[in-house]
């Protein structure tokens, strides 16, 4: 696979990103349960300060932190799953009415008590005392006639005790302060919290998986959130505002530049037709290896035998089997590939081609590898109980060959090793890591339970390497039901931010430039591509309004470094130029002088990595 | 000890008719008038005094009771009356806002617990 690997460079990768690409779609949210409903971005800043995250962007120094209200969540779980579901719904409701009530009858007789205590001028002014006062009394009525409306449902639910209790304490509280009053509320809602908690516990169990991926350049990584994932953070890595250390984005910009230099030349030669031919029939084999590698035949065989026994057997019961292994026979199936042959009349089309076929083939085996684990566990799991409860139902060679074969694929190793191989592949088209990640989906994540004390979590960018202003944060948030059954993915969320450097900051950047020379002498020499590093000052917006500034123009202003080749009596020519770059660095304008050949230049020219991004963030979830 | 609460003397009906018009349009206060005598009305001023003391300022509470236990003279009749609207029969309970307009009545029977004193009192802070 060596020659499709970076030898192609950028310009492949930008080709293919436009006209193909992976994507992930995910099933849409439940239409009973909004898990985004239920948690709310925040950033700290480090220095005591957390807000909201606001327009959808963070600074890049700062932290993001995850609150959920695990109440809220815990009572709209009961909803459907408790056994006395419609008792459990009414206290959800009254807990839910009582906890906003408290937090607005307190504002109000902390804001009447703020207002009396003013002093005599002001208590000595009643329209100014009648209209807080008035305030005031509306959210305590609201909150009393809540307690009220509780304290009669529990005596129509049969919980007289419970009623009077609680309607003693309140009105002991009342003859006493307001404060004693909010405490006998919220002791309410904490004893409906539990409650609803405990019907929890005998209904089926949830969990929440959280993961958060930074969409850049580069590619696109895990990243990690403290409790739900054991990736560890290393270093800490403060982003400077004026950067000029060469970051691994501008290093590895200026090498895709280079490589893509290289394409248009090989293209404009003719050489590169016959090189993606041959690197096709590379793919094509190694990728046709996959079912050798995994002895797909030897278990399909073993598994039609048996799945055709338990037929012939005309034994009932065995159906939960026969399902899933026809699903799993499915899966195994989906992990061979067959690329055809393409015609194509020139290169671009051919790459056009293989996009389109490759993408759509590695996107099924990826499914398929993903999958597997889980497959092959449920048809280990669900043979061994069909043995158990029908002992005749298969040959003891059938059963040994069967089991024997689904332990093989239970090997790690052999599906970690395929994983790595389509690593390689897909970043010899550009898609970085993604691959890795699906393996490090499926080991690494810790799901956290509903009942727990708290599913809050952070993502500390400050320990998540390097990151660049105007990168995508995709934050994920999955709810699964554990049953007997197995687990089963009930809905899902996503959260997307921006990251962002506000003000001014000045970091390097690399593209291919297009040069032409002024000087006439030079004149056939116009538009030879050069790698270029340049260092750009960009300004970040705060505040509302400035998504176009920010996330789609997002212009820089710089000084470009290059090495031209303009003169051919000069070894060495090193061209210095000012540059705009628009369209976050994938467009680049401007003009130059060629040091050595004493001559000016105009360029125009692109950043192919940064058409990755682009797709990366248009396909991330 | 009651301290947020006038009791109008029974033996001089005249007096207590000046006594409860002088509290009426006198006082920036929430008032909440009980009328009668007995265990029932007994337990309500002593809540209603209570829970007049959440609402104290540097001038004093925002609320007071006044307490009415004889209604057998025409004089307080008329009076109890003028404000009521004449609604028969009389309330038990009645609370009159800063602008000494009635907001909240409890009629005789009807629940008169700390909360629901409460409420009362809240409404005629609106």
């Amino acid at each position: 696979m060596n020659c499709l690997r970076c030898t192609q460079g950028g310009w492949v990768v930008g080709v293919l990103l436009l006209v193909g690409g992976l994507t992930r779609a995910l099933p849409a949210e439940a239409d009973n349960l909004r898990l985004g409903d239920f948690f709310e971005l925040r950033a700290d800043d480090g220095d005591g300060t957390v807000e909201c995250v606001e327009h959808g962007q963070i600074d890049i120094n700062h932290t993001l932190v995850v609150e959920w209200d695990e109440v809220d969540l815990r009572a709209a779980l009961s909803d459907a799953d408790a056994p006395d579901a419609p008792a459990i719904l009414t206290e959800r409701r009254r807990l839910e009415t009582l906890r906003d009530l408290v937090a607005e009858f307190l504002e109000a007789q902390a804001a009447l008590a703020l207002h009396i205590s003013l002093g005599a001028p002001t208590a000595t002014t009643p329209p100014e005392i009648a209209a807080a006062s008035a305030a005031f009394s509306r959210e305590s009525e609201q909150a009393i006639n809540a307690l009220h409306e509780h304290v009669k449902s529990l005596r129509a639910a049969g919980h007289a005790t419970a009623a009077q209790r609680l309607e003693n304490a309140a009105n002991d509280a009342v003859l006493e302060d307001y404060a004693a009053l909010a405490e006998v509320m919220r002791d309410e809602i904490r004893r409906l919290g539990e409650r609803v908690r405990r019907a929890l516990e005998t209904a089926d169990r949830y969990s929440i998986r959280m993961r958060a991926r930074l969409v850049q350049t580069t590619g696109s990584r895990r990243l990690h959130l403290v409790g739900y994932d054991e990736i560890t953070p290393a270093g800490f890595n403060e982003v400077p505002r004026f950067q000029l250390d060469l970051n691994e984005r501008a290093r590895m910009e200026v090498e895709a530049a280079e490589q893509l230099g290289q394409v248009v030349e090989r293209a404009m030669s003719g050489e590169l037709r016959a090189e993606i031919e041959m690197a096709l029939e590379e793919l094509e084999a190694e990728l046709g290896s996959l079912a050798e590698t995994l002895e797909v035949d030897v278990l399909e065989g073993n598994l039609e035998s048996a799945l055709d026994e338990i037929e012939a057997s005309g034994e009932g019961g065995a159906e939960s089997l026969i399902e899933q292994g026809k699903a799993l026979l499915d899966t195994l199936e989906a992990l061979t590939l067959d690329v055809p042959p393409m015609e194509a009349e020139n290169d671009a089309q051919l790459l056009l081609a293989i996009v389109g076929q490759v993408t759509s083939e590695l996107q099924a085996t990826i499914q398929a590898l993903r999958s597997l684990p889980t497959l092959v566990a449920a048809v280990i799991s669900q043979t061994e109980s069909t043995l158990e409860e029908l002992p005749g139902v298969l040959r003891q060679d059938t059963a040994e060959a069967l089991q024997a074969s689904l332990a093989r694929l239970q090997e790690d190793e052999a599906i970690s090793d395929l994983i790595q191989t389509f690593e390689e592949v897909r970043t010899s088209f550009g898609f970085a890591r993604d691959i890795a990640d699906a393996a490090l989906d499926a080991a690494a994540e810790t799901p956290r339970d509903v009942l727990d004390e708290s599913l809050d979590t952070r993502l500390e960018l400050l320990q998540e390497g390097e990151r660049n202003s105007g990168e995508l944060v995709v934050l994920e948030a999955e709810l699964s039901r554990e049953t007997d059954d197995g687990s089963r993915i009930e809905t899902r969320a996503l959260r997307r931010v921006r990251l962002r450097q506000f003000g001014p900051y000045v970091g390097p950047r690399g593209s291919l430039l297009f040069t032409d020379p002024e000087a006439d002498a030079l004149s056939d020499q116009s538009w030879e591509p050069a790698p270029a590093l340049s260092y750009m000052m960009h300004w970040g917006w705060r505040g509302r309004g400035h998504h176009f500034w920010n996330d789609v123009l997002d212009p820089g202003l710089g000084i470009t470094f290059l090495i031209l080749d303009h003169n051919d009596e000069d070894d060495f020519e090193l061209g210095i130029a000012a540059s705009l770059s628009l369209f976050r660095s994938l467009l680049w304008v401007g003009y130059g002088r060629n040091l050595q050949a004493e001559s000016d230049f105009v360029h125009v020219g692109i950043n192919p990595l940064a058409l990755g991004t682009l797709w990366r963030e248009r396909s991330a979830p | 000890m009651l301290k947020n609460t006038l009791i109008l003397p029974e033996s001089n009906a005249h007096l207590a008719s000046q006594l409860l018009r002088d509290a009426i349009e006198s006082l920036d206060v929430v008032l909440m008038l009980v009328l009668g005598k007995g265990n029932d009305e007994e337990q309500i001023v002593h809540f209603a005094d209570q829970l007049c003391n959440k609402t104290q300022t540097p001038d004093g509470n925002l609320r007071r009771v006044v307490w009415v236990r004889d209604l057998s003279t025409a004089t307080m009749q008329t009076a109890i009356d003028d404000l009521t609207g004449g609604v028969q029969p009389r309330p038990q309970v009645i609370v009159l806002n800063f602008f000494d307009q009635v907001k909240a009545t409890l009629a005789q029977g009807d629940p008169a617990s700390p909360l629901d004193l409460e409420l009362a009192f809240l409404e005629g802070h609106q």
